[in-house]
């Protein structure tokens, strides 16, 4: 576990040295602060207006910190030839996974504390109080960047950066209208189109079971919109990413 | 290489230059038959439901803001132009199907389609905003006023105040309000009963002198 805890620890003072991520969380931090203005242009809806592009950055630029720095977890050591050093040493290659991608979490989760309490802060100016409800769709928010660091992460252990974003983009996209996409198998699909979308349906991450922001705004209360099995479903789809990376990590070689 | 970077400074400023000055004159040339600030394609509410990727709440947000706007920029365009407003309906309509809780944009957004005379297409919001929130108060209520205020219409009006009357956290108002309805919708019975039913349940002696100046104009005589 140790071992695990130190690479986590180097991938999160890595992550804070890269250059890319100030630059996503100030201009997140700046998009945050602007939705102060459309909110006085928002003729009476300014309080819902803050809470949901607010939250919606936070979801966007979170994803893009997943992303561009998920990507290139793996690749980097393997480009840099650091992993040569690495593997050498007495630690298992799924601990090195373990430790990238907690890096990693531990770095998202920091930048989602960062991004909450600037939203609340705003809302804090303006409203005069501390909206701590925003904590339970922040909370969900992690959980999805926490999966689609896990994608990142897998496709980062085989392929290279470009073609990691675009894998993962493109799964992000998907897992985010895999609700529509089976609505729509189950109106105009035939019986094989129906099986397909069904299984496509199940195995790719439902990404939309994390989104609950509307709801947080809406004001409904947090126990009929927080779900703990959505919370299970995120962490058992985490570990799954995770052991399918390790064992394309573990047959890699190196050489 | 000083002189290199001289000239790449003076490029830079020619350019900007430049391009400010086209930009006016294309400004300057814009206009033509096209009211300002008319959108010039809208999008199907489903096919932005996809193309958000879940951000819908944000986006019928950013629908809002973009209809108060169109409104604003279409009233100071009154003097020149006949068919105004024809796009603040469907940016609406946009709005709330993005979010179908969004109950300010159903309230506000019917008041300005009353106040462009847009009476169909704001009663068409109101009854989506109360499908889509059958427990909100705010949208029979507003459709009431309507029916009351502007179309002149009191039985649709009575209709809609005593759905509002029957949701929680309605206007304290509406009871007594709807006597008058039914007085106004021509069922005269049964208002003087609702107002000598609500006369003796009530202790407020600001509301008892109301009622008993409406009854008594009525030709109907209450004791103190």
């Amino acid at each position: 576990m140790s071992r695990i805890w130190v690479i986590a620890l180097n991938t999160f003072k890595e992550a804070v040295r890269d250059r890319i991520l100030y630059a996503i969380l100030a201009f997140a931090t700046a998009m945050i602060g602007s939705t102060f203005v459309l909110a006085t242009i928002g003729a009476g809806s300014g309080e819902k207006i803050i809470r949901d592009i607010g939250l919606g950055f936070i979801s966007l630029f979170g994803t893009l910190i997943a992303i561009f720095i998920g990507i290139g977890l793996v690749y980097k050591e393997i480009d840099r030839r650091t992993i040569y050093t690495i593997v050498s040493k007495p630690i298992h290659r799924y601990q090195f996974v373990l430790g990238k991608y907690l890096g990693l979490t531990l770095t998202l989760f920091v930048n989602v504390i960062i991004m909450t309490w600037a939203l609340m802060g705003l809302i804090y100016i303006g409203e005069g109080l501390w909206d701590f409800r925003l904590f339970a769709a922040s909370g969900m928010i992690l959980l999805e960047l926490m999966v689609i660091t896990g994608i990142a992460i897998l496709f980062s252990a085989f392929s290279t950066p470009t073609l990691s974003a675009i894998f993962t983009l493109s799964l992000f996209a998907i897992g985010r209208l895999l609700d529509d996409l089976r609505l729509f198998g189950e109106q105009y699909a035939g019986d094989v189109g129906r099986a397909v979308i069904r299984a496509v349906y199940y195995l790719l991450p439902n990404l939309g079971r994390f989104n609950i922001s509307g709801e947080v705004v809406h004001g409904l209360p947090l126990s009929e919109v927080v779900s703990p099995m959505a919370v299970v479903y995120g962490f058992l789809y985490v570990t799954a990413l995770l052991a399918l990376t390790a064992v394309i990590f573990q047959n890699k070689d190196f050489r | 290489m000083r002189g290199v970077s001289v000239l790449w400074a003076g490029l830079f400023a020619v350019a900007l230059v430049a391009s400010v000055l086209v930009g006016r004159s294309l400004e300057v040339r814009g206009g033509g038959a096209r009211l300002p600030d008319d959108p010039l394609y809208l999008p199907s509410a489903t096919f932005l439901r996809y193309a958000s990727l879940g951000y819908r709440h944000m986006l019928a947000d950013f629908m809002w803001i973009r209809a108060t706007q169109y409104f604003g920029s279409q009233l100071e365009a009154r003097t020149r132009f006949q068919g105004r407003y024809q796009f603040l309906f469907p940016m609406l309509d946009l709005a709330t199907s993005l979010d179908p809780q969004y109950i300010h944009a159903y309230r506000f957004g019917g008041l300005l389609l009353i106040v462009v005379r847009q009476y169909e297409n704001a009663i068409s919001l109101y009854e989506k905003g109360y499908a889509s929130n059958p427990g909100r108060w705010e949208m029979p209520h507003d459709l009431g006023r309507l029916y009351y205020l502007d179309l002149k219409d009191y039985a649709k009006a009575l209709q809609w105040w005593k759905i509002t009357n029957e949701l929680p956290g309605r206007p304290e108002y509406i009871p007594r309000f709807i006597p008058l309805l039914y007085f106004e919708a021509g069922q005269r019975e049964i208002a003087i009963a609702l107002w000598l039913e609500m006369y003796q349940a009530t202790d407020n002696a600001l509301i008892r002198h109301m009622i008993r100046g409406r009854l008594e104009s009525f030709g109907v005589k209450v004791g103190e």
